[in-house]
């Protein structure tokens, strides 16, 4: 008769219910992997194509079509390319591949230490710099003459428990935002999160713009006040979520400051 | 707990198993478990739903798992197999949202993980599964885990309803009655606040009590 209160039956025990349950998950890990990649890679596209107002929050597209918008087919006559451009806005011949391996989180911090550090510094970081972003083409005859009608930059920042993750979409003027939509948060349901909701989101599309009343780039700050909000230059901070709203405020300010001469080459060149 | 001695998969017992977490023993009406996550995933009706499934799967499996390895797991860990199995299934049911639900999965955010935590799941183990055998110990597991995911999703019925003017994501109310539209109608802001699941949930609680005329002595 086996005594199931002494301790090598206890360790073996242990050691075979740890067995069986790394092993059930570790083929549930593997089997899931490249279903679990694909559905992350069409989340991330589909909210790429909400920022841009292309596909409305919570309207049904296929996810072929989603991936399609992003191929050189396109979908609905909407092209969306993967570009980079260095710290001066100049555009870089890069492979999507390579730009899809771009972390823009470091290539912003490396800049801003540089920044910190002297213009000379500044001046080689903004020039090594690689900066993706995704331009948006109307149709095909836009995107052969590289006419976009819009840029989505991507940005990120700490918000209370995590790095929050998204896009601001710019018009083709490369002032008027046309929306920003998160991919990848951590914060609270109800406080922080609602930075995926319709009262933090709404307030974006076609009434906040990136640049003052002089025509000067500026990022776009968190108010308190409503009416001050409502400003082209404000938005509404979300309620009860003091850390949320200043990463949200740290990623625009810091996106905009170093994305800023990207617009200004393209709207140089128009 | 034990159930009674009971022949056949539909017995009076564990028909009684099936029915008690329902309105008898409430998990959350009664028991008032769960609490955190029906405060978090009952905005609308679609998480409240995955939601409801994956804590009555989890719970079911859980219960099952437990039942079955009932003789043989020693005292002194029995607490520790317990939250293996529990964390396993809790794993599994994440692995599997992110494969064929990934935008549900990102609004859940961690409250499938925290399912490991839940208080139903471990309670049951403890309470039911160590002692019976394994189809009553389903049945309690996913029964306790289908009452719980009821009072979610009655929870969410009112809170889209009332704080969005939407169920499954459709606007019920009238657009012209919305006073951005001229009418006199405004979406209730509570109501997707946690505070307005306290509300809801209390106010369920309240009938539950008056119903079953089961109060605190």
């Amino acid at each position: 008769m086996l005594n199931k209160n002494s301790t090598p039956y206890t360790f073996g025990f242990a050691a075979l219910v740890t067995v069986v349950s790394g092993s059930v998950l570790g083929f549930c890990a593997s089997a899931l992997a490249k279903q679990q990649e694909t559905a992350a890679d069409v989340y991330k596209k589909t909210k790429i194509l909400n920022a841009f107002q292309v596909v409305k929050k919570g309207e049904k597209v296929a996810a072929q079509d989603i991936l399609a918008a992003f191929e050189t087919s396109g979908w609905n006559s909407k092209f969306v390319v993967a570009k980079a451009c260095d710290g001066n806005g100049k555009l870089l011949d890069l492979d999507a591949g390579v730009i899809k391996a771009l972390d823009p989180k470091a290539e912003i911090k490396k800049l801003k230490v540089a920044h910190d550090s002297s213009p000379e510094d500044e001046a080689k970081a903004r020039a090594e710099a690689k900066l993706p972003f995704f331009a948006l083409y109307a149709s095909e005859a836009d995107k052969a003459a590289n006419k976009p009608a819009g840029f989505a930059m991507p940005i990120s920042a700490f918000g209370l428990y995590s790095v929050c993750y998204g896009f601001l979409a710019i018009k083709g003027d490369c002032e008027t935002v046309m929306g920003i939509t998160y991919y990848k948060d951590g914060e609270t349901p109800g406080l922080g999160a609602n930075i995926n909701e319709p009262v933090f989101q709404d307030q974006w599309p076609d009434k906040k713009k990136i640049v003052d009343a002089s025509g000067h780039y500026v990022a776009v700050k968190a108010s308190k006040d409503p009416s001050a909000a409502k400003g082209p230059n404000n938005y509404l901070s979300l309620s009860g979520a003091t850390f949320t709203t200043a990463g949200v405020d740290e990623m625009l300010k810091d996106f905009t400051l170093y994305y800023t001469p990207v617009f200004k080459n393209y709207k140089g060149a128009k | 707990m034990s159930a009674p001695a009971n022949d056949g998969l539909f017995s009076p017992a564990n028909m009684k198993t099936i029915k008690d977490p329902f309105i008898v023993n409430n998990p959350i009406a009664v028991q008032v478990l769960g609490i955190c996550s029906a405060l978090a995933v009952t905005t609308s009706m679609k998480p409240a739903i995955i939601m409801a499934v994956a804590v009555s799967l989890v719970t079911g499996f859980a219960t099952l798992a437990i039942s079955l390895m009932r003789n043989w797991i020693p005292g002194k860990i029995r607490m520790i197999v317990e939250l293996v199995v529990i964390s396993t299934l809790v794993i599994i049911v994440d692995q599997l949202l992110k494969a064929y639900a990934y935008e549900l999965s990102a609004k859940l955010s961690v409250f499938v993980g925290l399912i490991i935590t839940n208080c139903i799941v471990m309670g049951r183990c403890e309470a039911f599964a160590l002692n019976n055998k394994p189809w009553p110990s389903f049945l309690d597991g996913f029964c306790n885990g289908a009452g719980y995911g009821a009072l979610l999703i009655i929870t969410a019925v009112f809170r889209e309803i009332l704080g969005s003017g939407k169920i499954f994501d459709m606007h019920i109310i009238p657009e012209s009655w919305y006073a951005s539209n001229g009418g006199w109608y405004y979406d209730n802001g509570i109501m997707i606040v946690p505070t307005g699941a306290f509300v809801v949930i209390a106010v369920l609680i309240w009938i539950h009590r008056e119903y079953t005329k089961q109060y605190d002595k």
